[in-house]
């Protein structure tokens, strides 16, 4: 019988061949940690569990990202202490503020890699998955154990497979196939399930991250895509990574369910207020004018992301009385956009540019949205009050269709602009 | 008797000859006000039963104080301010603009030999362009926007003669260090400061305003730097003091052999040259504001992080003056030169210098910082010391951890 993907990450992890439904103890590859939930995980590491010492110091990856630079006095002193412990602790893998969200600095440090069991203390941890990972966000206590020991316990997940078919039309992509399956199985639909994107291959690891990420959004407990095809294999070669020839989609494995799509006739997708699987097609939406427009998130901050929105706002200018913010998911990502002009056509179209790092998509800091206010968001959330007012409203959608609604001032087709 | 530029500028806008110390109601020709000011400014305006702005195309609202908005009760300011621009249709540069005074000169909202009102301390950089310029509350601002007019007492003058050449890695921000601690905190109150000499004529646009900018820091009312050297892309009558005019003060002083200077904890005033605080650490570096964060600032930072890293432990964050600063300084290289020594941009606009956002220092942190002023709790925390230098100063010290003469790295 085959393993799925899951299987196949969680057999290893337990040292022993597993299936969906048993419980295991497996050793954990890699754990990570934000400034937003740091100072519990510590102060249960150390008093409750009155562990010294993390694990492996090589195997923690400690990133600040959530409200960085700081925003308050409170936020500084978290950072600071943050910064002490991994001082003292001799944390190898530190990234303070500036280098981006934890999800791609990982990915782009090599630190996440394929078969890897890799748990975070962020939801959107699902997102190394991207690179065939498995990736799990947990709770302060289950990270503590996991720092303490490098091993935790999972119930091995079912699987849900996602087959795309056909290829996307232009102005659609990643993001329109993942709000699309969260409409199609809703927000419980894959609860507590591992989520396998099939049918995908042509995806950059960018791309993938935008379908691992919001795996955690139809309940996954984690989203996989198979380290295969151009899209996997242009990051192995840049990065150096061999996925293990362990690691693979077997014949016979054994799915929940398979959900299928059309990328053919898929058009944009775009989640309503005021949650995610509120989706509807473009066409369907009528006239949304807009407020605000925000690029950014592990989601869609991408380097791809960027100059997905850049090939529309290029020698156009965002509308007025919008505005377009840009957060870029990481340091390398701005990099890129700035040596290949990306940056300098958004600067020019007129949008605000902010620190690499999770910027406002938790309403902490970098535009939190007042009452009233509609904004479109690249991000993976919509809930109400998730970037400030509650009585703001966020729609989802992808930076494509961010960049024509920037520049028209209402939800738009990028067919529109490009037209 | 002859009169300052001050009394010229003055007189001229009074429409009657005015003299120091006199009070003068004077038309303005323009008014500017950010997220920190205008909202009051707003409530002051309407409680003055304001409908309509005297002329909007002479009103400037600017959204930088706190941009992108950090809280919700920004954000709702914010709001508000973009209500009343849209409803009295005057200027409003929003979020990712830049900063105030940067975006005055770089819209040309300001021209040599006008009066300025801004609802924010340092607006006596526009004295870099020959203009009047003060700063006010918000309560004198709606006022002005309802009639275009204020009234002021016309001030005394002080003139400070600088000679010489500064050094290399030596910048107008060493200079008004030095010239800050020797007039002193309050040492030019409610008085305009002339700037002339030789060594003023080879300074920039840029470093002129810096010089203006930190004026405030003597308690100057306004500035005004010598506008020759200076190229406008429009013509321009300078306005030149009469050879009698009446100062306060004059200072001379040679700039030849000036250091690089830093203002200590916990005053502007406080400087020392750089030799007595070299070595001390530091953990956070901040490149921004109206002082120091226009295109030959984050030049001369590139200069020094150019093919380096910053020390371990130690953040550089960067905020560029304006959009503007932004492009030119992305396509000259300057930003990839940065980015790679490990520094980090925030959104153009003043980011923490007024402590309300996007790098708060933590308890017992020590910054440096190219901004204006190191008050205790200036950058948002009570509990960290801050010091003043300039760019390149700031840049050397993020690249060896500790407080760094730019001459010991390059």
């Amino acid at each position: 019988m085959g393993q799925t993907l899951a299987e196949q990450i969680l057999s290893r992890a337990a040292g022993r061949p597993v299936s969906a439904g048993e419980n295991i103890v497996a050793r954990v590859d890699l754990a990570m940690m934000h400034d937003s939930i740091s100072p519990s995980i510590i102060k249960i590491l150390h008093q409750e569990l009155g562990a010294e010492q993390v694990w492996d110091r090589d195997r923690v990856a400690v990133v600040v990202d959530h409200v960085a630079p700081a925003a308050t006095i409170q936020n500084a002193e978290h950072q600071l202490a943050l910064r002490r412990w991994v001082r003292q602790q001799q944390i190898t893998h530190f990234f303070d503020v500036g280098r981006g969200i934890s999800h791609p600095v990982l990915v782009e440090e090599g630190l996440a890699r394929p078969g890897m069991l890799i748990l975070g203390s962020d939801s959107h941890s699902t997102a190394y998955g991207a690179v065939g990972a498995f990736g799990a966000g947990m709770g302060s206590t289950d990270m503590a154990l996991a720092l303490a020991t490098g091993q935790t316990w999972l119930r091995v997940p079912e699987t849900v497979r996602i087959l795309a078919r056909g290829r996307f039309r232009p102005g659609v992509g990643a993001k329109d196939l993942g709000l699309r399956v969260a409409r199609l199985i809703g927000a419980d639909g894959a609860t507590y399930q591992s989520v396998e994107w099939h049918g995908v291959e042509e995806l950059s690891v960018g791309e993938r991250m935008t379908l691992a990420t919001l795996s955690i959004e139809i309940g996954g407990k984690a989203g996989i895509i198979p380290p295969t095809g151009p899209g996997w294999e242009e990051h192995a070669a840049r990065r150096g990574i061999i996925a293990p020839s362990w690691l693979c989609v077997e014949e016979g494995a054994r799915y929940s369910r398979t959900v299928e799509v059309d990328l053919d006739t898929l058009e944009p997708q775009i989640s309503v207020p005021h949650f995610v699987d509120n989706v509807r097609d473009l066409s369907e939406l009528g006239r949304v004018e807009v407020d605000v427009v925000y690029i950014g998130t592990c989601t869609n901050g991408h380097a791809n992301d960027m100059a997905a929105a850049a090939r529309i706002l290029k020698g156009r200018k965002v509308a007025r009385g919008v505005r377009l913010l840009v957060v870029p998911a990481s340091s390398e990502a701005l990099q890129q956009a700035t040596a290949d002009g990306t940056l300098a056509t958004l600067l020019e179209a007129g949008a605000a540019i902010g620190t690499p790092g999770c910027g406002a998509c938790i309403g902490r800091h970098m535009g939190v949205l007042a009452p009233g206010e509609v904004c479109l968001f690249t991000g993976n959330r919509n809930f109400r009050g998730r970037m400030g007012s509650p009585e703001a409203q966020i729609y989802l959608a992808s930076p494509e269709v961010a960049a024509a609604t920037a520049v028209l001032g209402y939800i738009a087709h990028p067919a529109e602009v490009m037209r | 008797m002859g009169q300052t530029i001050a009394e010229k500028v003055v007189s001229h806008h009074a429409g009657r000859q005015v003299m120091a110390n006199e009070i003068a109601i004077v038309a303005i020709d323009g008014a500017m006000a950010t997220d920190a000011t205008a909202p009051l400014a707003i409530k002051a305006f309407r409680e003055m039963g304001g409908v309509r702005l005297w002329d909007p195309s002479r009103v400037v609202l600017v959204i930088d104080h706190a941009a992108p908005a950090p809280n919700e009760q920004v954000s709702n300011l914010h709001a508000l301010m973009r209500a009343f621009g849209r409803e009295m249709g005057c200027v409003l540069y929003d979020v990712g603009e830049g900063i105030c005074h940067q975006l005055m000169v770089e819209y040309d909202h300001v021209r040599p030999g006008q009066i300025i009102l801004g609802a924010d301390s340092h607006t006596p950089t526009y004295g870099a362009l020959g203009a009047f310029a003060m700063g006010v509350g918000s309560t004198d601002l709606a006022a002005a926007w309802l009639t275009g007019k204020t009234w002021l007492k016309t001030p005394a003058s002080i003139k400070i003669v600088l000679d010489g050449t500064l050094r290399t890695g030596v910048s107008a921000k060493d200079l008004v260090l030095f010239l800050v601690r020797q007039i002193g905190a309050d040492g030019a109150r409610y008085q305009a400061v002339e700037f002339t000499g030789s060594a003023i004529r080879s300074l920039s646009l840029a470093s002129r305003m810096t010089l203006a900018n930190m004026t405030a820091e003597m308690g100057a009312l306004t500035a005004f730097v010598d506008l020759q050297g200076l190229d406008l892309p429009y013509r321009f009558d300078p306005i030149h003091p009469d050879p009698d005019a009446v100062y306060s003060v004059v200072y001379s002083f040679n700039v030849d052999h000036l250091l690089p200077q830093v203002a200590i904890p916990h005053a502007p005033s406080n400087v020392v040259p750089i030799d007595e605080v070299a070595g001390t650490p530091i953990q956070m570096a901040f490149i921004g504001s109206c002082t120091n964060s226009r295109l030959e600032d984050l030049r001369a930072a590139a200069a020094v992080l150019q093919g380096r890293k910053l020390a371990p432990g130690v953040r550089l964050i960067i905020a560029p003056a304006s959009r503007q600063v932004f492009m030119m300084a992305l396509q000259d290289g300057t930003i990839a030169t940065l980015t790679e020594s490990g520094a980090t941009f925030i959104t153009a606009g003043c980011g923490p210098c007024v402590g309300t956002h996007q790098g708060i220092p933590g308890n017992g942190e020590n910054v440096i910082t190219s901004t204006n002023r190191n008050f205790r709790g200036r950058m948002g925390n009570p509990h960290a010391s801050i010091y003043l230098a300039s760019p390149a100063v700031v840049a050397a010290s993020a690249l060896r951890g500790v407080i760094t003469d730019p001459a010991d790295v390059l």
